[in-house]
């Protein structure tokens, strides 16, 4: 926790660009139609929600999750380009969370941001010269001859080369790989010193994806950047990135050196996530990991850790002792009952069977006939007797009580897991002993 | 006999400057039970190839050659109606890329998939066809009652499952899978990618597998075929590609490609654009393009030869595999290759690709 606070690594390092507790919420219902028929809506999106996170001087991290996990939404959070609605941001030591006029105008300048589409993120009318001169303009920098000069300049340090050919090039005769170019030359007209590529090779076919990541990297060695690149791939991120940091949910659950967190993962869901990624090489075996459902509502946030409802770790109630597999399946049963979302009579049509039975509901939720913990099986067996006697209130209070666990309540705290690994999860907490390995 | 056996097809694609020859002298079969990945590039007529068998392409699109043998009846003689009567959906059918847009969201799922099954199994009560469906649903992992849901309501994994329990509605032989999984994330796909397997073994149907993804093909595969410009320049079973490949343009794909479990890959792009398929003219398409290409390879097409049984590669240089695969691995091979006679720049320089993008825009049969 303590890199992820302090300005200052070791009294020598310093971050380029540091967030803290950023947080980025979008209100729901703010139309104006659903706020005359339904009231004020106080619900929010939480796509960013309390992340702390330092990127170093002329490192290129890596932020990936699934769509939707707010690792865009952090990106254009943490450069201002969407504003953010809690936490402080600091870029060179400077706080710029509040910053505006000259002060923002500078950051501007420093920090750029590729897009990921080629296609859609050059504007056609303009021409390769005027496309990459204009932010140039805008900012007003240097004389019009420096101007003319930077352009070409900037032309050649994207690899497109020779300059003068692109110059007057329209986006249209141009192919994906060389739009990206002109994206990434346009990003470094102002002399930035930090780059956001936001999916910077998702749309361009594999057999040139390699030469714009080497673009990058070339330009990372070349003129000092530092880069923080977004994207779902986590080969790609591996291959190109120092660190990455996972996101679940508007959370950052792990942040760790690209090679440790892709080959030995500490948090669950990112075992679960390298774990699906498809292997080339025939005579690899990669044993899946099966994830309950899929990702929540992000309005509906789950309570404690964000992926306790899916997560195939997560910590046994105290004074128990289960398979954990069965655990899972426990869960959700619980899940459902304290939901109130069991419908023996629901489970018996869908069986064909006589009657509504406990079994059954084991059986629909994969519990086994009898938990191998005696002990567990009678609180068990009690709530879907309860449940069964249409007590659903009393069913669900039992479970809640006996089966708590701590995933599900309380702030999750980050731990240091290794010296370089970082992960919010339980699992990692030293003083208490969950862990299952 | 195999399944579906393809000789010599051609399927061009009117343009402005002329016919764009999307698949251009392709042969290819199919077993039963088998699946076979195609790989290439976005514009390699990967889609195209797959989309002919069935005919669904748009109308600048016509077959201009060649023969589709399907189960011992030609397929490229029937009518429109004919193909649609007796051989889409229930013999053949297709997962699309975006199951969103593959649904019509005025209706629900369920009416879709009960019209699909009665339209072309007679005497099927609604009721009937409605458990099928509901069936279907609860093998693929959604819940039975949400066949009642109108597309939009579905997650996009959830839609791509529900394209799935209507692809295999009717128990065909053949399913095409056209990049199935690449608008999901990978946790999803990794699901998906199981679920269709589980449900091809059960029926005992073959696939076509449409891909740029290397790891998708090589794990859901039995044989992988290399598309590249409008032809197959390689084809074997899926180890042989992904470990011992001939063509130079195989090599490259697989150095491209960031492999998760190799610590020090260094990727190696293909400079270059892929070719221009109204006038491809003679000798190799990938020559241009290629670090390897001699005198011969501008000159004169080369023709498919049988390296191991099954293993056929259209490349002159194919016999000289030690030193192919070891030059491929080096950057530097790559990057000081010219892209021919065309301005040797990055990423293929300045180049007319509209007969390349007639394909894909014009076509409509975008691969990626």
């Amino acid at each position: 926790m303590s890199e992820a606070t302090g300005r200052v690594v070791d009294g020598s390092e310093t971050y380029k660009l540091e967030v803290e507790d950023l947080e980025k919420h979008f209100p729901v219902n703010s139309g104006i139609v659903s706020r005359i028929l339904r009231g004020e809506s106080d619900q929010a999106v939480r796509a960013v929600d309390g992340v702390s996170l330092g990127i170093r001087e002329g490192e290129a991290f890596g932020l990936a999750g699934e769509s939707g996990c707010g690792k865009t939404t952090l990106g254009k959070s943490a450069i201002r380009l969407l504003e953010p609605t809690g936490g402080k941001i600091y870029f060179d030591g400077t706080e710029i969370t509040n910053a505006s006029g000259a002060e923002i105008n500078r950051f501007r300048r420093e920090a750029q941001i590729i897009h990921q589409d080629p296609y859609q993120s050059l504007n056609p009318r303009f021409t390769v010269y005027e496309w990459i001169k204009e932010p140039l303009d805008v900012h007003g920098i240097g004389t019009a001859e420096e101007r003319d000069a930077r352009v070409y300049e900037t032309i050649e340090q994207a690899g497109l080369k020779p300059a003068e050919a692109y110059a007057p090039e329209y986006p249209s005769e141009l192919s994906g790989g060389e739009r990206q170019r002109v994206g990434i030359a346009r990003a470094l007209a102002l002399e930035p010193s930090f780059l956001l590529a936001d999916e910077p090779a998702s749309m361009l076919d594999v057999s040139i994806r390699a030469s714009i990541l080497d673009l990058f990297k070339r330009l990372q060695t070349d003129l000092g950047l530092t880069a923080v690149y977004i994207s779902h791939d986590l080969s790609l991120l591996k291959h190109m990135c120092d660190r990455i940091g996972i996101m679940y949910l508007g959370e950052l659950v792990e942040v760790a050196p690209a090679d440790e967190i892709i080959n030995d993962p500490k948090h669950p869901y990112t075992q679960a996530l390298v774990s699906s990624v498809p292997r080339i090489d025939p005579d690899e075996d990669r044993e899946r990991i099966e994830l309950v459902g899929e990702v929540p509502d992000p309005v509906d946030m789950p309570s404690g850790c964000r992926f306790h409802p899916r997560c195939p770790r997560i910590v046994q109630p105290e004074g128990y002792d289960f398979d954990q597999d069965d655990w899972r399946a426990v869960v959700n049963l619980r899940r459902d009952v304290l939901a109130g979302d069991v419908d023996p009579e629901a489970i018996r049509r869908n069986r064909d069977d006589d009657e509504a039975s406990a079994l059954a509901i084991r059986d629909a939720y994969d519990v086994p006939d009898r938990l191998a913990d005696a002990a567990a099986d009678d609180v068990l067996d009690a709530a879907l007797s309860d449940v069964l006697a249409g007590d659903s209130n009393d069913a669900a209070d039992v479970l809640r009580r006996e089966f708590a666990t701590p995933c599900e309540s309380g702030p999750i705290e980050t731990h240091q897991v290794t010296p370089t690994q970082e992960a919010a999860c339980v699992l990692y907490d030293e003083d208490e002993p969950y862990t299952l390995e | 006999m195999s399944l579906l056996e393809i000789r010599d097809l051609k399927t061009y694609y009117r343009a402005d400057g002329g016919w764009v020859r999307a698949t251009d002298g392709v042969s290819l079969s199919i077993d039963r039970g088998e699946t076979v990945g195609l790989v290439g590039e976005s514009g390699s007529g990967k889609t195209t190839l797959a989309k002919s068998i069935i005919r669904l392409f748009p109308d600048n699109a016509e077959i201009h050659g060649g023969s589709i043998d399907y189960d011992g009846t030609e397929i490229t003689d029937l009518s429109d109606k004919e193909l649609r009567r007796r051989i889409r959906w229930q013999e053949i059918s297709m997962i699309p890329q975006n199951a969103m847009n593959g649904f019509d969201p005025v209706y629900t799922v369920g009416q879709q998939i009960v019209q699909v099954i009665r339209h072309h199994e007679e005497g099927v009560s609604k009721a009937d066809a409605r458990d099928r469906a509901r069936d279907l649903f609860d093998e693929l992992g959604i819940e039975p009652d949400r066949i009642d849901d109108y597309p939009h309501q579905f997650s996009g994994g959830m839609a791509q499952r529900a394209m799935i329990a209507l692809a295999l509605a009717l128990g065909p032989s053949l399913v095409l899978a056209d990049e199935p999984t690449t608008a999901l994330d990978v946790v999803i796909q990794d699901r998906i990618l199981e679920t269709i397997k589980e449900k091809q073994a059960e029926i005992d149907s073959a696939m076509i597998m449409i891909t740029h993804d290397m790891s998708v093909v090589s794990e859901t595969c039995d044989r992988i075929a290399v598309v590249y410009g409008g032809r197959i320049v390689e084809i074997a079973d899926a180890r042989t590609i992904i470990t011992n490949p001939r063509h130079p343009y195989t090599l490259g794909l697989r150095n491209a490609f960031p492999d998760i479990s190799d610590d020090d890959q260094e990727l190696i792009s293909i400079p270059g654009t892929p070719p221009d398929l109204v006038d491809p003219g003679e000798g190799c398409r990938f020559a241009p393009r290629c670090p390897f290409a001699e005198e011969d390879c501008w000159e004169i097409t080369p023709e498919p030869q049988e390296y191991e049984p099954g293993h056929f590669v259209e490349c002159h240089r194919a016999d000289e595999i030690d030193y192919l695969q070891s030059a491929a691995g080096e950057k530097s091979t790559w990057q000081d290759a010219t892209t021919g006679d065309r301005d040797a720049v990055v990423d293929g320089g300045i180049v007319d690709t509209s007969g390349a993008d007639a394909t894909e825009t014009e076509g409509g049969s975008a691969d990626e």
